[in-house]
Parts: structure tokens; sequence; C-alpha cells
């Protein structure tokens, strides 16, 4: 007679994702486990300075926030991993914002921007022509980029993962990034003549 | 490069992507950094390869630290049970009732209530039972007390009855106040989605 499947072994990350939207309550647990593991290793690479007491917390944050939100969730825009590290780095960001020592502020060394703030739409804007560059470039481009700019890893922790030298690591997000410089400048529009510099 | 892993099974596109970046970065001193593949790939395939990759950064967790994320997680789900109708129903009846009745049903404070709205809940400063304290709160709402009970009782952590008597300890407060935090967030979010 054949072993009944644990439920966990069988249950891909879709399927738990779908399972958890219906209110499966064991899907609750095995996101945890499937998933809190993860989210701890992640955020020891980026932020390696904070306290493991303040990493969980901010990963139980990032849980919690997941499933709060699991109805947004979109699995044809992106996997359930990237999403919740998306999350992490958000309530990183905003613990970040919180924790900064009012006190360690020295006088005078707040710069007032001297640009007015690009709109929000603006900023819309260059995110989907940098997302449309990048969708150019071959696969290996877009994935170091990933790897380094949203993800937030250091040139050392990409190394170990991938199991290659970090000077190697190094200088191939360069020469990536190089490359996205190059195709941003060639979609500039010519300047009109005798306009203004 | 293979492409078929270590145990014979053809290898996922999200493997041969990570393959493919490993190989290139290997490479990288000996031509110009030139990519050598046309692949193509979606933004779901790079996140899987991403995925893929990070794999080997999982660590082991806290007993304690997965037990208390299973349990909030737990009652999240919980609070989505709550039918739209319920919710709805629970929200009317916030709105029909002033903090000053409120206050006085509960035998709190108008500061407290204030507190217990936003989620934002000192238990640990008042002396009251939590789960007599959510008991209340629901029922003040307009819920049956039946349901109201039950539904606290099934929200709260299932810890055995003598750590809900005046002897509870802050966790079981802190369990109680983020109890009524999830719950006030969702009739937040259905508000939310009625005013839109």
């Amino acid at each position: 007679m054949s072993q009944p499947l644990n439920r966990g072994e069988w249950m891909n990350d879709d399927e738990l994702i779908q399972a958890l939207i219906n209110g499966d309550e064991a899907a609750g647990v095995f996101l945890v486990s499937r998933f809190a593991p993860r989210a701890l290793g992640y955020c020891r690479l980026i932020a390696p300075d904070v306290s493991e007491t303040d990493r969980e917390l901010l990963c139980e944050k990032a849980v919690e926030t997941a499933v709060d939100k699991i109805d947004h969730f979109d699995s044809t825009r992106g996997s359930f991993p990237a999403w919740l590290r998306g999350i992490l780095r958000n309530e990183l960001r905003a613990w970040r914002r919180k924790s900064i020592p009012v006190t360690d502020i020295p006088e005078g060394g707040i710069s007032v921007p001297t640009n007015e703030r690009a709109s929000d739409q603006e900023d819309l804007r260059a995110e989907e022509v940098v997302s449309e560059l990048l969708g150019q470039l071959a696969v290996s481009d877009q994935l170091i980029i990933r790897l380094r700019d949203l993800e937030g890893l250091s040139y050392g922790s990409i190394a170990d993962a991938l199991g290659v030298n970090e000077a190697a690591c190094r200088q191939r997000h360069k020469r990536a990034v190089e490359r996205l410089k190059d195709l941003a400048d060639s979609r500039q529009t010519p300047r009109p003549k005798g306009g203004s510099q | 490069m293979t492409s078929h892993d270590s145990e014979g099974a053809p290898k996922t596109k999200a493997e041969r992507l990570a393959d493919l970046l490993r190989a290139e970065i290997q490479n990288e001193h000996l031509g110009d950094g030139e990519p050598v593949s046309g692949e193509r790939a979606t933004n779901r395939e790079l996140d899987d390869a991403i995925d893929a990759l990070l794999r080997s950064i999982e660590v082991p967790v806290r007993r304690d630290f997965q037990v208390q994320l299973t349990q909030r997680v737990r009652s999240l789900m919980e609070v989505r049970r709550w039918t739209l109708p319920q919710l709805l129903e629970i929200r009317r009846a916030v709105s029909s009732v002033s903090r000053a009745q409120l206050a006085e049903q509960l035998k709190i404070s108008e500061s407290e209530v204030g507190a217990l709205e936003t989620g934002a809940i000192p238990l640990w400063k008042a002396p009251l039972d939590p789960v007599g304290l959510a008991v209340r709160w629901i029922k003040s709402l307009g819920v049956d007390a039946a349901q109201a009970k039950r539904a606290t009782l099934r929200l709260l952590p299932r810890a055995p009855a003598p750590a809900f008597s005046s002897t509870a300890s802050t966790r079981d407060y802190e369990e109680a106040a983020n109890f009524v935090r999830l719950l006030t967030e969702s009739l937040d979010q259905i508000m939310n989605v009625e005013g839109s």
C-alpha cells in the first residue's frame, strides 16, 4: 500500500497560496514552516547590522502582511517568495526610518534639496522605463542586476549563492549596468537643434 | 552546461537560468563580459531563478518564533473567515455607538476605547481579563454574546483555561490586543472597500 502524501510535500507554492486564500488553516501552518526560514535567512543578508530579535520581528511583520494582503498577490507578475521579500524590504525600510536616532544628526547635516522632487507620476514613469529597458537586456544581465539592486544582496552574498568568485560578480554586475546605461542613452530622444543646453 | 541535475532529472528553467549566470560569471575573465546566451525569460521565470538561487540562504528558526508566528497567522486567517455581512454589521454598530457610550458599556475609560479602536491597546496597563474584555467589546458592537464568545475563544490562542484567569500573563494580554487589532484592521479594510 502506498504511503499517504504529506501535504507539505506535495503542495507547491501556487497551491499553497490558493489554499491560503481559500481559508485552509493548514496552509497557514505550512506557509510559516516553508517561508519563515527563507525570510529570516534573507533578512540576515540584507540587514546584517540589525539584531536577530529585530530581524525576527521584521519577518513576523512581513509574513503577517503577506497573509493579510494575500488577495492582492498575482502569481502572473512574480513568485510568492519574491513578493514576500519585497514586503520584507519595505518593512526594513520603515523600521530604519523609525530607528534613526535624532540626536546623531549633526547641526546643518541635512541638505536641502535644490531641485523640486519628482512627482509620483514621474517616478512611476521612470520605473516603467527602467523596467522596459531591463527587459531588453540578456537574461543573465537581468538576473545579476535584480540580485544586487532589487534584492539588495551584497556581492559576497551573491557570490556565495552562486558559488563563484566575488570579484567576478562585481565585474559582471558593473558590465550589466553599463549595458543598461547604454540602452538608456540610445533611447533618449535627440535634442532639437538650437535648443537650450 | 548540463541539462539534468545530479540525480538525472531534467533541470527546470529556473535552474538553467541560474546555471547560465553562474557560467557567465565564471567565464568573466575570458572575454569582455558579453552575455553568450540569447535565452529570454518572463518576470516570473526570473523570479523563480532567483528563488532557486536564494534557497540556500534558509536558516533554522527558533521554535518559539515559529510557534508565535504560526499563532499570528492562524489568528489572521480566522479574522479572514468573518463574512462581509458580519463585518459590515459590526462596522455599522460601531458607527452608531459613541465613544462615551462604548466606554460606559465596557466599563473602561474613553481613552482606552480610543486605543481599542486604533488597535494600540495598552491592555497590560488595565486590570482587565483579556477574554472578558474582547467578549464585552464584540458584544457591545451588537453581536450576539454567545457568538462573540465563540469568536473570541477561537481567535485567542488555545491556551489552558487558567492562563486567562486573574493571573494571565503579559503574553495573554498581547494576544488579546493582537486579536482586536486584527479585527479592527479588517473592519477598516471593509470600510475602505465600501467607501471606494
